[in-house]
């Protein structure tokens, strides 16, 4: 129900690349509207319905996922819309140009007026001389051609030899290229390394676009192998938590019958039983997310690059923590979060990484809430800890003490998650 | 110049290839005189195979000599001139050689594989932190940190185990005035290296036998044991490694009696070959100038079992390394004894208790599965942290003393898909001396695989040994399980076996830890 209803993208899209809807200027407000109208409807629902912790938050997060990749399609193609209209102006310049080298006065006069919609700087040359000149024209031909290429090499993927024919906007406004991409195991609708706003994703060298690199055939082996080890490890998180976890979450229920005072006695305790369980099971959803589910969802959808995180565990700094842990979501907030606060409030790059983060915060709080039902804010509080602390690994004292960086990576790695829990269960 | 002129009218009459660069004389593989020769079967005491013919490789020489040696005068035996001459070569030799390299561990900093490097913070942090909730646990229950029975162990006469360690050290001195003596006046072919093993077995049962004598505890015990044990290796490989070089030095010599003009062409060879074999890899030593007391010293201090006559070498002690290393033994010593005091012996004291109640198969056998159940993890941190205290921490710190340059005491046996695998990697300085010494003794007298069967029988046994120190029962239990391997390894190379990589490191895995925890509970508690 949920997945149908994110299709209806498509048509705002169709409608904004036609022109009916300018996405400058009402089409992003439409699409921003409904993303929220979108997420509180989920969240709504599993409350409505009083599900319990694990569906419900599997569906918030896979909401948020749905989110995010609607985000995506939708700003990026709203993007592409300006390019493209800036193509089609810049077109008809080149059109007028090219006429007049039948060389009337009428149509020179005509370049200059027409200019200053195309946004040519032409001013200096038509201040000093009323008409233009066959070398000025030449001139500003070229500059013409140039930037058409660009807009060109923006608005279509980048092929390799022996990948197909590109794939131009707005010809990637297809229902199939849609629901193609709604399975892909990423964020972010193809990318452009050529592109000179959006920028480009990092890690593996990989080229994205507007298609993606594919495979072409599916591996059953691999899939059978994947999804086996899914239902495994899932079974191994089930008997941790049933076992491991469970029985001192029982005790803090009799807990909370208690003044904070003696809560805070039992506090410590309670946190170190929960260490080794947590990292287990840390290590294993990790696992499940990134190596089993994406990998099977990739192999599914010939999706070629299966690169979903980096070396996280050798992190020596918080910062190479949050690049390469979920690659996915990282170059979701590093293009449509950090870059686009950037590009459309004009903020400093480190304005723009407080607010990367405060989204960031502000999700894993969401979802902690919908685990809890408690609002409290310590995640929150945590994940915005991380800014001032990605801060002090850029200064001079880590540097060369990459074993120290990782050994503090890894305490904050070990006790966080069994302080998170036991904060939110007991206080 | 004048000794690479020499040299090269000296190969001349040998190599079929001459070029203009004298250097090229020395380098270049030796195929024109590619036919295997057969030595004259040495008596038992050398333990060398089919020399190969030699094949030089092609670095330059300019690692091994300076280039500048002191010129050897006219009328020096051809004996001598050849060794200068071996000198500046590099090829393979006739006793089986171990190929030392200067490079790091796995585990340091340095090394390349660090693409999981964080796990294996990961892995310390979360002992210490199993440490902490120990410790905590212990101060609610009982108002103690650590419980200390295993503990007080260790300070119980701590000074007679350091005496009796000392002199089992000095007394492996007696190798090196016999190896003197083997040198010229006494052969070693003929009867001397059956002097060399009555001698072993005499000194390493003394030794074996002075715990028992003493009653030490079974971590004294222990600690003497695999130390008596590594010195006789070092004792063994030195003197039949030595031993070897004076028959090849006695029969250089002989040659010497050759009129050189006229000299039969294998007989030429064969100063070649016996002139490179006295000869150290690294060019600077040639037997008998080796059997001096530092070098015999310096040899037993060396993190390596098998002797040579040159070692790769740093250039300086980092003594920050080395207390950083001793920290890391004590660290480990540590958590090994944590990790047995509060995981391992409660265990094993219920389970024995239990054991004495009941009488029915049944009964025991359920009793012993749970206590093999329960120490599966304590036991594969046991394991893992003794693999580290030895071979990266205890061999690394003594290659630092050493300006040891080779620090490649295992390699990823984690990875290993069937058992030879596994032994190969796990202990290198262990594996080289069994495959040197053990195998290739072996290999003169029987087939390949009834050398790799006396090789894992004797392997067997020393660690059968070692468990029979610990407990005090002779039991055979991890004896059997070794020789096991041996028909396990004959499954694992068949064709299909070998491809599924992975199932088979699973099941080494599984065996490891399921293996381990079994039997130390089967002699502990039966």
């Amino acid at each position: 129900m949920f997945w149908g209803s994110t299709l209806w993208c498509v048509p705002l899209q169709k409608a904004i690349a036609k022109d009916r809807i300018s996405w400058e200027r009402t089409g992003w407000i439409l699409q921003m509207v409904w993303e929220a109208v979108y997420l509180g409807v989920v969240i709504e629902y599993t409350l409505w319905k009083d599900w319990p912790w694990i569906q419900t938050v599997f569906i918030v997060l896979h909401c948020l996922v749905s989110l995010m990749k609607q985000h995506s399609h939708a700003f990026y193609n709203g993007h592409l819309s300006g390019v493209h209209k800036r193509l089609q102006s810049l077109e008809r310049k080149l059109a007028e140009l090219k006429a007049l080298d039948t060389s009337e006065p009428n149509a020179r006069h005509l370049v200059r007026t027409g200019s200053a919609d195309s946004g040519v700087d032409i001013r200096e040359a038509s201040e000093e001389k009323e008409e233009l000149d066959s070398v000025q024209v030449e001139d500003f031909e070229r500059v013409i051609v140039e930037e058409v290429a660009a807009c060109k090499g923006e608005l279509s993927s980048h092929v390799e030899d022996g990948d197909g024919p590109a794939v131009v906007y707005p010809h990637n406004l297809t229902w199939w290229n849609y629901f193609e991409y709604i399975h892909f195991p990423t964020c972010v609708p193809s990318s452009h390394i050529h592109s000179l706003i959006y920028p480009k994703t990092n890690g593996n060298s990989v080229i994205y676009e507007l298609a993606y690199p594919r495979t072409t055939t599916i591996n059953w082996h691999y899939v059978l192998e994947k999804t086996t080890a899914t239902f495994g490890v899932l079974g191994i998180m089930i008997v941790v938590s049933q076992h491991l976890i469970l029985p001192v979450v029982l005790q803090t229920h009799a807990l909370r019958l208690l003044p904070l005072s003696s809560r805070l006695q039992a506090f410590p305790y309670i946190l170190l039983d929960l260490v080794f369980p947590f990292m287990i099971e840390y290590l294993m959803v990790w696992y499940l997310i990134w190596e089993l589910i994406l990998n099977v969802l990739a192999e599914l959808t010939f999706f070629a690059d299966h690169g979903f995180y980096g070396p996280w565990w050798n992190s020596a700094t918080w910062g190479a923590f949050a690049r390469d842990w979920n690659t996915p979501v990282h170059n979701f907030l590093h293009r449509h979060v950090y870059h686009s606060s950037i590009s459309a409030w004009h903020v400093s790059r480190g304005t723009a990484a407080v607010i990367t983060f405060l989204l960031s915060a502000l999700v894993h709080e969401l979802v902690m809430w919908s685990l809890f039902k408690r609002l409290r804010g310590y995640l929150f509080f945590m994940m915005m800890l991380q800014i001032p602390l990605v801060n002090a690994g850029r200064t001079g004292w880590l540097k060369g003490r990459e074993t120290l960086g990782n050994v503090l990576f890894w305490w904050g790695v070990y006790t966080a998650p069994s302080l998170l829990c036991s904060l939110y269960l007991i206080i | 110049m004048e000794s690479r002129s020499r040299l090269s009218t000296y190969s001349a009459s040998t190599s079929a290839d001459i070029n203009n660069d004298p250097l090229e004389n020395i380098l270049r593989a030796r195929s024109s005189n590619g036919t295997t020769r057969n030595l004259p079967e040495q008596s038992n005491g050398e333990a060398h195979l089919k020399p190969v013919p030699a094949r030089l490789e092609s670095e330059a020489s300019s690692v091994l000599s300076s280039g500048r040696s002191t010129p050897i005068p006219e009328d020096a035996p051809p004996s001598a001139r050849s060794i200068q001459h071996a000198r500046r070569e590099r090829r393979r030799r006739m006793f089986p050689t171990v190929d030392y390299e200067s490079r790091v561990s796995h585990f340091d900093p340095q090394s390349q594989h660090r693409d999981f490097r964080g796990f294996f913070t990961l892995f310390w942090i979360g002992l210490f932190i199993m440490v902490l909730t120990t410790a905590l646990r212990n101060l609610k229950d009982t108002r103690r940190v650590l419980r200390t029975s295993i503990f007080s162990m260790f300070t119980k006469a701590p000074l007679e185990l350091a005496i009796a360690d000392l002199f089992m050290f000095l007394s492996t001195i007696v190798c090196l005035p016999l190896q003197q003596a083997f040198s010229d006046k006494w052969t070693w072919g003929k009867s001397g290296y059956m002097l060399q093993h009555m001698l072993q077995a005499v000194w390493l049962a003394a030794w074996v036998y002075l715990p028992f004598h003493l009653e030490w505890q079974w971590t004294h015990q222990v600690f003497f044991t695999l130390h008596s044990l590594t010195m006789l290796m070092k004792m063994h490989s030195y003197s039949f490694y030595c031993g070897h070089l004076s028959e090849c030095h006695k029969r250089l010599r002989a040659l010497d009696e050759n009129n050189t003009k006229v000299e039969p062409v294998e007989d030429a060879d064969l100063r070649e070959t016996l002139a490179f074999e006295v000869t150290s890899p690294s060019g600077r030593v040639s037997y008998p100038q080796n059997l001096t007391l530092y070098n015999f010293v310096d040899y037993l201090f060396c993190p390596t079992l098998c002797y040579e006559l040159s070692y790769p070498r740093t250039d300086r002690v980092r003594w920050g390394k080395v207390a950083e290393k001793a920290a890391a033994v004590f660290g480990c010593i540590f958590l090994l004894t944590v990790t047995s005091e509060e995981f391992i012996l409660p265990i094993m004291t219920e389970a024995a208790a239990r054991l004495e109640s009941v009488d029915a198969y049944l009964d025991i056998a359920l009793i012993l599965l749970e206590s093999i159940s329960l120490l599966l993890f304590p036991f594969m941190v046991t394991f893992l942290l003794v693999f580290l205290v030895i071979f990266e921490y205890v061999l690394g710190a003594f290659a630092e003393i050493t300006c040891f340059a080779d620090r490649h005491f295992y390699s990823d046996w984690w990875n290993s898909t069937d058992w030879l695998e596994f032994s190969r990697e796990w202990n290198i300085p262990v594996h080289r001396f069994l495959q040197r010494h053990v195998y290739g003794a072996s290999r003169r007298h029987m087939s390949r695989p009834v050398a790799t069967l006396t090789t894992f029988l004797i392997s067997a046994l020393a660690h059968e040994l070692v468990m029979f120190c610990i407990t005090k029962k002779l039991r055979g239990y991890g004896f059997v399980c070794q020789m096991l391997q041996l028909p396990i390894i004959v499954v694992q190379r068949t064709e299909f076996m070998k491809s599924q990589k992975m199932f088979n490191n699973i099941m080494f895995w599984s065996s490891m830890i399921w293996g381990l925890s079994m039997i130390s509970a089967l002699y502990v508690l039966i």
